[in-house]
């Protein structure tokens, strides 16, 4: 009788590879055999990709000509840290296209969104968050590159200043002046792009301090808030009992929530408010234990943390704003007219930053401008001061205060776009 | 150079693991203080890589919706153009993803340094660990010879797959997927190797628990998988599935009364037992915990599609079916067109009912899914089981735990297409089908060998025949074979005395013949050469076998009335392919008995060489059969008779491993084989005619090794002259007339007894132009002539004679 064994071959081959007693050499681990899956897939991906390439190469045709053969070094750059500043570029790159200007993009965060735009002006290119890519940055070419990144060229800062770059330009992305940026923050910098006339004072007094050239200063608005105006939320609100106070707190020594812990919003809780509580995205990268413990603490179904890229809905849908020396008040009050309350931050812990060799701190001489202030002995009169806000809400004072304070709100983008060009027209004449 | 380098890391690593040994004093132990010592050392090593996977992994996650984003909007160079810009933004290029494998990299050569270490550690033969008998070997701890560690380990996987922190669905069925891959791949490894990687994953699952407790709970958790695991243990369908496979299971108990689909039924039938125990005890702990009623109600609220049968699911029964029309095309030979379509009509019924029928009938009762799965996953393991034997050289108890997750691999894939995508399903079972059809055809009708094999009648080539005229005189000639019978130089090295039996044929006036082989591994091989007298075939093995010889030819030339009462095995599909004038079994009844043959196999799980032996459903008794060959001895015929007769003690069964008995059992035969001879002998000798009695052995009795074709050595180097006497011998005692054979019977190899018979006959010296070679046949594990002359030529005793002592 035959039974030759013929279905091997066809027949559950895997099955049947059991019955070799030959030892194979396989890996275990289950991701690493998940990964080779992908990484044959990948492979065979990227040969067909070649393939095709080529065929198209040979087949005669070409990829659009890019507007950036012949102008590349001389066009502007624009360097992101990341996503977390998209809202400050988004404007400037729309208008920058809508004007066909071209110009270069780099950032160093994948999730970037500006990574994908697929346009014939822009020439876009993530970098590497690590040596070769930081060292690509330090050796680009441009007359004028635009950053909104402080402390670039600071000695221990990874980010150096290009050395082939005319004019290191300055973009805020936000509303205050420069008190709150690590030391040495624009030492580097050649301009800055100002929101308002009141950042002008603190850069001045820096320079003469530290004896640094003076910059090129242009006021010409925050393109960040703008962004934040554009896109605002439009849905109603749910009509709701309870009131929703945002905690927005910076990150560090700086921080309400290090500095005041986390029992002031179980006291909001105990009060009947809900709370949503918005760290600045740096606390999740450089505080992340701090963090989870702060939401271990707060752990309930009226509390929310929010880590959204945009603080937008947040700032929508709450009625009242706690913050320490963080902008987002500015932008709370600016954006949204509603009640603040700042907690106030010790001098003692901004020895890391511009404050400790400046005078005078713009964000607190106004802080009541835009609502009560709090300290150590009063927080425990939170849950009253809150109310008191609440009940006492200005809103015209504000929108007095938002005009005097930023430029060209609501519509900076053409404005600085005009400037850089006309920047561009001087440097070819 | 280099090999002296690996060599040397090999050995510096096998003395800090001998070290180890030394230091606990257990091999197993060791095994698992090495996989602890090799995890950590790679921890930093590994930490980087999954930094490195990690960022991959986030690339990827970004690009990848971007792409199918311009898939969908163009085509062609525009397509190609926008994918080589993003890929340029992001400066990225799609073999980056070799970096996915970066961890392999760094941990595949110390893999291979330990799987290199291991296998060439001898010490290991024997040493038991904790209940694992031989760390040299795979563990045999389950129930019907499986595998335990095996199991273990991809339980570890599974467990370790599933608690991989920010694991993807997709990841995880990959993951999946692999475990089982591996499963398979290393079912038989040695038990030091599964003992090392399973500890290996255990510290990895140990390590994912870790950096699970510290992430937040959007991933998958334990605490989600017990809660899914108990909705389905509650589920009615669950139940209802588990009791309709019991039924089934208790069904097949009654209808497959012996051989190993019975154990594997049996095996089904207690895994079931406690399957549904378990499911018992899960009710009543929910139900005491007063979560029952709520977890039916949420179960209830669960909504199924049910799948209903349709008329193309019948396409189906075409997977199992496919080994069925295997088994009928290997059989062509045998088996009519008639009988192969009668056989494939028989299972395809059977397969018919188990997956379309019964379920379409049960739906009507429980809205359930996965019954055509189920019978398809069935029908397909009962019917492969004797490949499944063969491969898995199981004699006594098949694997039941592998047959069990075979079944249950299969079972998933099969539902899994079911229910996700049933067109490609379809596709998959047409083209496995034809696949694996057109592969069994061309071997059964185009290959050379298989042409030359099976070739209908040809006429007898006599040219190398050479003796004229007629014989003188004319005894009747008996060929009496029996299959695999030695002589007593070889079985006393079994352990075994038979020479009560040489000694009676002496008596009897034989005359024995010590040293004799054949130049043949198998029956046909050798008894065909035995028929033809050359080894250059003139037809078909199996049609000179059938009469289509030059032995056959020549003495009805001679006026001789020739016979053959053989094996169903031994006879053709056409009755018109048979060349003696009397055969018994009928030809007539052998499509039938070779349809039950197959049927018998496919029922025990294994076919057996002697099947045909044992079975009840013969349509003669084995008296009958003896009955036949006696009758011819017996008869005062007026012309002289020629018979060939084929019986027993046969040859070792041909799973590819020795029962712990086999010498015993052969004993046993042989036994019977010597009463069956000398009732033989004593009826041709009370006949009072005239005549030339051979009695022979066609090969040997394949005691040694694997108890088959040595299929795990190299002939060439490593056959001893044992295992090729256990092969290769034959026993070879003539009675003749009278004495003046003496100067015709000089005989080497047994396909030579005719040419020395026809001598006879002829009163001649030289009756052909070239004698039967004395050079071994080529196998497809043997060299041509490895035994030539009596003198070994190849293997571990070259040079040496074939029975030198």
């Amino acid at each position: 009788m035959h039974c030759q064994n013929n279905l091997v071959r066809f027949l559950l081959p895997l099955l049947f590879i059991t019955f070799h007693s030959a030892p194979a050499y396989a890996y275990l681990d289950p991701g690493s055999g998940s990964a080779i899956i992908s990484v044959i897939a990948a492979t065979i991906a990227s040969l067909w990709h070649s393939t095709k390439s080529l065929f198209y190469r040979f087949a005669g045709n070409k990829n659009p000509k890019s507007c950036f053969t012949l102008t590349k070094n001389s066009t502007l750059v624009i360097f992101s840290e990341g996503k977390a500043y998209w809202g400050t570029f988004r404007p400037l790159i729309e208008e920058l296209i809508q004007q066909k200007v071209l110009f270069r993009y780099r950032t160093l965060d994948v999730h970037d969104p500006a990574l994908t735009i697929e346009s014939e002006y822009m020439q876009t290119k993530r970098l590497p968050h690590n040596s070769f890519g930081l060292a690509e940055l330090a050796n680009i070419e441009a007359p004028l590159m635009l950053a909104t990144t402080p402390n670039i060229g600071v000695q221990g800062y990874p980010v150096r200043k290009p050395k082939k770059v005319d004019n290191l330009m300055h973009v805020f992305h936000h509303v205050g002046d420069i008190t709150s940026y690590k030391k040495h923050s624009l030492d580097h910098y050649d301009s800055a792009i100002l929101v308002g006339d009141f950042q002008k004072k603190s850069i001045r007094n820096l320079e003469k301090f530290r004896g640094l050239k003076p910059k090129l200063l242009v006021v010409l608005g925050l393109p960040y808030l703008d962004d934040l105006y554009k896109n605002r939320p439009s849905f109603e609100l749910q009509s709701n009992e309870r009131k929703t106070i945002l905690i927005g707190s910076s990150w560090g020594k700086k921080g309400c929530l290090l500095t005041y812990g986390t029992e002031f919003i179980n006291a909001l809780v105990v009060a009947g408010f809900d709370v949503i509580i918005r760290p600045h995205p740096q606390s999740f990268i450089s505080e992340p234990e701090f963090i989870r413990q702060c939401k271990k603490e707060t752990e309930g179904i009226f509390v929310k943390w929010d880590s959204d890229i945009s603080p937008a809905i947040a700032m929508h849908k709450s009625h009242l704003l706690i913050s320490d020396s963080s902008s987002l008040r500015f932008d709370y009050a600016f954006l949204y007219e509603k009640p603040i309350i700042t907690l106030e931050i010790p001098q003692g812990n901004l020895t890391e930053f511009e404050a400790q060799d400046l005078d005078e701190h713009w964000h607190e001489m106004v802080a009541t401008k835009i609502g009560a202030v709090v300290n150590q002995d009063s927080i425990k009169e939170i849950v009253r001061q809150v109310h008191d806000v609440l009940k006492d809400n200005k809103s015209t004072d504000l929108q007095d205060f938002r005009t005097k304070t930023v430029k060209n709100f609501g519509n900076c983008a053409p404005h600085i776009v005009k400037y850089l060009k006309s920047l561009q027209s001087q440097q070819d004449a | 150079m280099i090999d002296t380098v690996l060599q040397a890391i090999i050995s510096v690593y096998k003395n800090f693991y001998l070290i180890l040994v030394s230091a606990v004093d257990s091999y197993g132990m060791a095994a698992i203080l090495l996989s602890v010592f090799m995890s950590f050392l790679l921890v930093n090593p590994l930490r980087w890589a999954n930094k490195i996977m990690n960022y991959e992994h986030e690339i990827q996650r970004v690009i990848t919706p971007q792409i199918s984003k311009i898939k969908s909007e163009s085509i062609g160079a525009e397509q190609l153009s926008r994918i080589n810009a993003l890929y340029s933004r992001y400066t990225y290029h799609p073999i980056y993803a070799t970096r996915l494998v970066t961890g392999l990299f760094i941990q595949l050569p110390i893999f291979i340094l330990t799987l290199v270490m291991f296998i060439g550690l001898d010490d290991l033969s024997g040493q038991s660990f904790i209940f694992i008998n031989d760390l040299g070997k795979s563990d045999g701890l389950l129930y019907g010879n499986g595998n335990l560690l095996p199991f273990l380990m991809t339980a570890v996987n599974l467990a370790a797959a599933v608690l991989t922190p920010n694991f993807t669905k997709k990841d995880l069925k990959q993951a999946v997927g692999v475990s089982l891959l591996f499963f398979i791949l290393l079912y038989n490894a040695k038990a030091i190797l599964l003992i090392y990687w399973t500890t290996n994953n255990l510290i990895l699952l140990l390590r994912n628990l870790v950096r699970l407790r510290k992430q937040s709970s959007h991933t998958v958790t334990l605490k989600c998988f017990w809660r899914k695991f108990v909705l389905l243990a509650l589920h009615e369908d669950t139940i209802n599935f588990t009791l309709i496979l019991f039924s089934y299971a208790f069904f097949f108990s009654l209808v497959l009364t012996y051989g190993h689909n019975w154990k594997f039924t049996n095996g089904i039938l207690l895994a079931l037992f406690f399957l549904l125990i378990g499911i018992t005890l899960i009710h009543l702990f929910y139900y005491k915990k007063g979560l029952w009623f709520k977890i039916r109600r949420i179960n209830s609220k669960i909504k199924t599609k049910y799948i209903g049968v349709t008329k193309l699911d019948c396409l189906l029964i075409l997977i199992p079916l496919a080994p069925v029309v295997q088994y009928a095309l290997l059989n062509h030979d045998i088996l009519p067109v008639t009988g192969q379509l009668l056989f494939i009509g028989i299972f395809a019924a059977l397969i018919f009912s188990l997956a379309i029928v019964l379920p379409y009938i049960l739906q009507r009762f429980f809205k359930l899914n996965g019954l055509v799965s189920l019978g398809i996953a069935l029908a397909f393991i009962y019917i492969s089981m004797p490949s499944f034997t063969s491969m898995g050289a199981w004699t006594v108890d098949p694997d039941i735990s592998l047959l069990i997750s075979g079944t249950m691999i299969i079972y998933f894939a099969v539902n899994f297409l079911y229910v996700r995508n049933k067109t490609l399903l379809y596709t998959i079972t047409f083209l496995f089908f034809t696949l694996t059809t057109a592969s069994t055809s061309y071997s059964v009708f185009i290959s050379e060998s298989f042409r030359l094999e099976h070739q209908r009648v040809q006429p007898v080539n006599m040219a190398n025949f050479i003796a004229k005229g007629s014989i003188k005189q004319k005894p009747d000639i008996y060929l009496l074979t029996y299959d695999a019978y030695v002589g007593q130089k070889l079985l006393q090295r079994y352990g075994i005395d038979n020479s009560a039996q040489e000694r009676y044929l002496t008596d009897k006036g034989f005359k024995i013949y010590s040293d004799i082989y054949s130049v043949g591994y198998n029956s046909l091989h050798s008894m065909s050469r035995v028929l033809d007298v050359n080894n250059q075939l003139s037809n078909s093995r199996r049609n000179i076998i059938l009469g289509q010889s030059l032995v056959n030819k020549l003495l009805k030339q001679q006026g001789y009335n020739t016979s053959a009462v053989l094996k169903p095995y031994f006879y053709p599909k056409y009755s018109s392919d048979i060349a003696y004038d009397r055969t018994f079994p009928h030809t007539t009844q052998n499509s039938l008995l070779v349809i039950y043959d197959l049927i018998d196999g496919v029922n025990e799980g294994r076919f057996r060489f002697d099947l045909d032996m044992r079975r009840n459903t013969l349509p003669y008794k084995h008296s009958d059969w003896i009955a036949a060959k006696r009758k011819i001895f017996s008869e005062q015929s007026t012309y002289p008779k020629f018979l060939y007769t084929h019986t027993g003690p046969g040859h070792s069964q041909n799973s590819g491993k020795c029962l712990p008995n086999e010498t015993a059992l052969y004993e046993e035969r042989l036994g019977d084989a010597n009463l069956e001879m000398q009732e033989d002998i004593n009826a041709i000798v009370d006949s009072n005619r005239s005549a030339i009695i051979i009695i022979n052995g066609d090969h040997g009795p394949y005691l040694t090794g694997d108890c088959t074709g040595m299929r795990h050595i190299d002939w060439r180097t490593e056959i001893s002259q044992f295992e090729l006497q256990d092969r290769l011998g034959t026993f070879l005692a003539i009675k003749w007339p009278e004495k003046r054979f003496e100067q015709y019977d000089n005989f080497t190899v047994i396909q030579q007894v005719f040419e020395g018979v026809f001598k006879y006959l002829y009163d001649e010296d030289i009756v052909l132009k070239m004698s039967p070679s004395t050079k071994t046949l080529k196998t497809y594990k043997a060299p041509e002539g490895l035994v030539n002359n009596s003198k070994i030529l190849y293997g571990k005793d070259k040079g040496k004679l074939l029975f030198e002592d």
